[in-house]
């Protein structure tokens, strides 16, 4: 989450009701110096603009005097940083009656009107005061349409320099579309499975958020009211090097879209923009997400090109070497760990006839597997206690070593490729299936995740996917719903570039969200947190 | 007779500089800072990886040192200001992953063999100055699990426990808890205490540390510590780090606060204190911080309590700090602390326990407290025979630990 960082300007001590309490209350007024943890520069509505913050400390030492920076939470800074709000922001199925267009922080009394667009139409109205500092404003819906409109629609939203947008989408199919979010613009992808959040803005198009719609469970979740690197506590990004550190750069690499289009019972989303204009390398990430099945597909690719040069100068002499860069490839899946680190939380994957788990008992802990590689193509990050498991597949061809890190509020798996060597005008890449659920078993024979959804006509549809060693299949799966147990076929699906996965579904009509919940696939039972 | 002649003393204070968007000033700016203050002053100030690193010069007295702490720091306080920039002197840095200390330089020793003899005799009292100087409780992230996560992880490798050596069959050395030091100027160098806040305590604990090395150096007696010596000293420095001065010490076989410790020490060495132009009554910091078992990380936990926000935290944290004497009132005002406990055969299990997650590599253990191979190894055996953790031989990994729920 995103906090300011002031340059206090003034500090008055404030009366304490309370005569016993033995700290004081300070009213701080600063401007806004930047946006952290990123020092990035603050909104341009708040320059020169006098903001003022309550602090209480025993010690006015503690907040320092005027020059001196002030930070504040991510909660008290959000009015300044996103000032207009609309709710609902995003709707299924039908329009609402009226959307509620929300100013948190104007720089004086008198608030700028504000246009609101749909289907051609404009509609300009006033805010009024809120009471809570700031104004308020309800636009009926049916201001914009005659006819109830075919979804989905965006209702977009400027004030002065603010924008924001709530989208109307349909309820019980697939769609996906770019819609704003406080954090930013996201593309967002919506089936019965899984609600997935693809930044676009930065971090190459990283998943920022995967929702499991039947549990409404984010396994990306990032911890509220916190001030943290976006991404770097949940979320999945992709990574490369030319050396011995990550580059960064793709960061803040934001890309733009190629396309979103439904195809073949999946919607994909296709990315792709420059990571780095004078090495003239670019990016492009596909996603495909499965209607049918709780799976994701990943295609990331870096090209590099000829740099740019200029110079009119004589060149220097060049040996093929020169143009030889050394590559390195990853991922980082990140996401909170259980018991703070200490235990539950923990990934697995296959090392010849045994399972390997990782999982440190101290933070700060990066543990890389060097001499192995995940030669049976999947990893499995499991937090047994919140039920939330995430699988990730991958070519088993080319596996990637086995790497985690384990900060004070995040797990990673961040596996890596050994480094290659990349010529100007090439591409290197990898591919990658990802799922999430509820369940999950995992031995050295292979693992599986298993999620679940609600069906729209009542009942629950339960569905696996699972990476197996040959023989293991014909094992076949087992959902069991509340009390009643089904079995499945597993059936074979060939991802491109991730090699072979199996997967299982079963609908239990009857089944209730609520119910409990198990499953097993090929032989291999369901995990249990200790 | 002493191993050291004439008796000097100085210390290598650590300070971050933060500026007004709380960054870490690197280190090719802190240059400027420490070439101008060097010119100025005519000390040694030099940079340590993104500190300002403050050599308070050759030292004979208490007097002298206080003197050049704060010449030293009001005019480095200014130099900075002029480029709104803030002193930060802690022992870590709640964000950024950075480890800061006040090493001690005692001199002036030519003998190095017998500079390495008087290693062994520290050993047994160096976790106790580190207990003192306890001013690391948040380090990247981490907060209140040791009140010094700086000895705790031994400063990246920059302090760690003294190996037991023979100078018949040493090479130079370096980053000991208390070691000799004779590259460049020829002292013992006691590199454990954390960097400290509060620059009175400062001048005072350099001054109590010198003198009881000083005190030291009048023994000749060339014994190594047995096995049993050794391990209690690296109990005792794991105690420091969790508990500063609440920790209570395996000494001479017996439990004892590590407070009593220290107030012996300060007698034992009154005459070496003497010699630095010091009474025990002129480290009244010292002393009351002793009398109330309450060190620097304490006062920096209770305003982790009111901001769990590192950013937040760090923000105030830096800001009290730069007045260098807040932590002087803190413990003016502070209430006493009770010891806490030797840690017991379980206790000292449960520790290596901590250490091991799943598929954890076994050398962890060694870790956990610092214990040498033989007693490492028979904690992870004792947790194998309790059925509390399991032991799995892995080619191309080693050997792995996994805990048993």
């Amino acid at each position: 989450m995103d906090a300011l960082l002031g340059k206090i300007a003034g500090i008055t001590r404030e009366e304490s009701p309370d005569a016993a309490d033995a700290s004081s209350r300070y009213r701080v007024r600063f401007k806004a110096a930047c946006v952290l943890p990123r020092r990035g520069a603050p909104p341009e509505w708040l320059k020169d603009q006098v903001l003022t913050v309550s602090r209480s400390a025993g010690d006015a030492r503690e907040i320092g005097g005027p020059g001196d920076s002030i930070v504040l939470t991510p909660r008290e800074s959000a009015p300044w940083l996103y000032p207009l709000r609309i709710d609902p922001p995003l709707a299924h199925g039908a329009l609402p009656p009226t959307l509620e267009v929300r100013l948190r922080w104007w720089k004086d009394d008198k608030p700028p009107e504000f246009e609101m667009r749909a289907n051609g139409r404009v509609h300009s109205a006033a805010f009024t005061p809120d009471g809570d500092g700031g104004f308020t404003a309800s636009v009926p819906t049916s201001v914009f349409f005659d006819i109830a409109p075919a979804l989905p629609v965006t209702f977009a939203v400027t004030c002065d320099r603010f924008q924001a947008a709530a989208t109307i989408v349909p309820a019980g199919e697939p769609w996906a579309r770019k819609i704003a979010l406080l954090e930013g613009e996201r593309y967002r992808c919506e089936n019965p499975w899984f609600v997935v959040d693809v930044s676009g803005a930065s971090h190459g198009g990283g998943i920022a958020a995967l929702r499991e719609r039947g549990r409404d469970l984010d396994h990306f979740a990032r911890p509220a009211d916190r001030i943290q690197t976006p991404f770097h506590e949940g979320g999945h990004t992709d990574r490369f090097r030319t050396g011995w550190q990550w580059s960064d750069k793709l960061d803040t690499a934001g890309l733009s879209l190629g396309a979103i289009r439904r195809e073949g019972g999946a919607t994909r989303i296709d990315l792709e923009g420059v990571v780095d204009e004078g090495q003239n390398l670019r990016t492009s990430v596909a996603y495909a997400v499965y209607d049918d099945l709780p799976l994701i597909t990943l295609s990331r690719d870096f090209r590099f090109g000829k740099g740019k040069d200029e110079s009119k100068d004589p060149k220097p002499p060049r040996e093929p070497i020169d143009d030889l860069f050394g590559v390195g490839l990853s991922f980082r899946a990140a996401s909170a760990p259980e018991r703070n680190g200490t235990g539950g939380s923990r990934v697995l994957c296959a090392h010849e006839d045994r399972l390997a788990a990782a999982r440190s008992a101290e933070v700060n802990d990066q543990w890389r597997f060097d001499g192995w590689k995940m030669k049976d193509g999947w990893a499995l990050v499991e937090h047994p206690h919140r039920r939330s498991y995430l699988l990730y597949l991958f070519d088993r061809q080319t596996p990637p070593h086995l790497a985690v890190w384990h900060g004070p509020n995040v797990i990673t798996l961040e596996p890596y490729w050994p480094f290659q060597p990349v010529r100007a005008d090439e591409a290197v890449g990898f591919q990658l299936a990802i799922s999430a659920g509820e369940a999950a078993g995992a031995m050295p024979e292979g693992a599986w995740v298993a999620c679940r959804a609600p069906l729209p006509d009542g009942g629950v549809r339960c569905a696996l996917i699972a990476r197996l060693r040959a023989g293991k299949t014909e094992e076949g799966a087992r959902f069991t719903l509340g009390g009643e147990t089904r079995t499945a076929d597993l059936r074979q699906i060939l991802l491109p570039a991730v090699g072979l996965a199996a997967c299982g579904t079963a609908d239990f009509p009857g089944g209730q969200m609520s119910d409990a919940f198990d499953a097993e696939a090929g032989g291999i039972p369901a995990r249990r947190p200790e | 007779m002493n191993l050291f002649d004439p008796r000097t003393f100085s210390t290598d204070w650590e300070i971050m500089v933060v500026d007004r968007l709380e960054r870490c000033v690197q280190t090719d700016k802190i240059a400027a800072f420490a070439g101008a203050l060097e010119r100025d002053l005519g000390l040694p100030v030099h940079i340590d990886w993104n500190t300002l690193e403050c050599a308070m010069g050759v030292n004979a007295s208490l007097d002298q040192i206080w003197e050049r702490i704060r010449t030293v720091t009001d005019r480095a306080t200014q130099a900075v200001r002029e480029w709104d920039c803030d002193l930060f002197p802690a022992g870590a840095h709640p964000i950024e992953p950075m480890f800061n200390a006040s090493h001690i330089h005692v001199g002036t020793i030519h003998d190095e063999s017998g500079g390495i003899h008087l290693e062994h005799r520290l050993l047994a009292y160096t976790p106790a100055f580190a207990a003192l100087a306890a001013n690391s409780p948040f380090a990247g992230g981490r907060i209140g699990g040791y009140k010094s996560y700086r000895v705790r992880y031994q400063a990246h490798g920059c302090t760690r426990p003294a190996d037991v050596r023979d100078p018949a069959f040493s090479q130079g050395t370096w980053g000991f808890d208390a070691g000799t030091k004779m590259q460049g100027a020829p002292t013992v160098e006691v590199r454990v205490p954390d960097c400290a806040s509060s620059r009175r305590l400062l001048a005072e604990m350099a001054t109590f540390v010198a003198a009881y090395v000083h005190y030291q150096g009048t023994f000749k007696d060339q014994e190594r510590p047995s096995a049993e010596a050794y391990r209690d000293a690296l109990t005792n420095r794991w105690s420091a780090a969790r508990h500063g001065l609440q920790a209570t010490f395996a000494w001479k076989g017996t439990p004892r606060p590590v407070a009593e410790i220290l107030d012996e020490m300060l007698d034992e060495c009154a005459d070496a204190l003497g010699a630095l132009g010091a009474r025990r009554s002129d480290l009244r910091l010292v002393n009351a911080m002793i009398e109330k078992r309450v060190c620097q990380a304490d006062w920096a936990l209770g305003l982790a309590e009111r901001y769990p926000d590192t950013y937040l935290l760090a923000s105030a944290y830096s800001k009290l700090a730069r007045h260098w004497d807040i932590f002087d009132a803190y413990v003016a005002e502070a209430s006493a602390l009770d010891p806490v406990p030797l840690p017991d055969e379980d206790a000292i299990l449960a520790e290596h326990l901590a250490v091991i997650g799943e598929g954890t590599h076994f050398y962890r253990s060694r870790e956990a407290m610092s214990y040498p191979p033989p007693v490492a190894d028979a904690m992870v055996e004792r947790l194998i025979e309790r059925g509390l953790i399991r032991r799995d031989i892995v080619e191309q990994q080693g050997t792995l630990l996994t805990r048993i729920a």
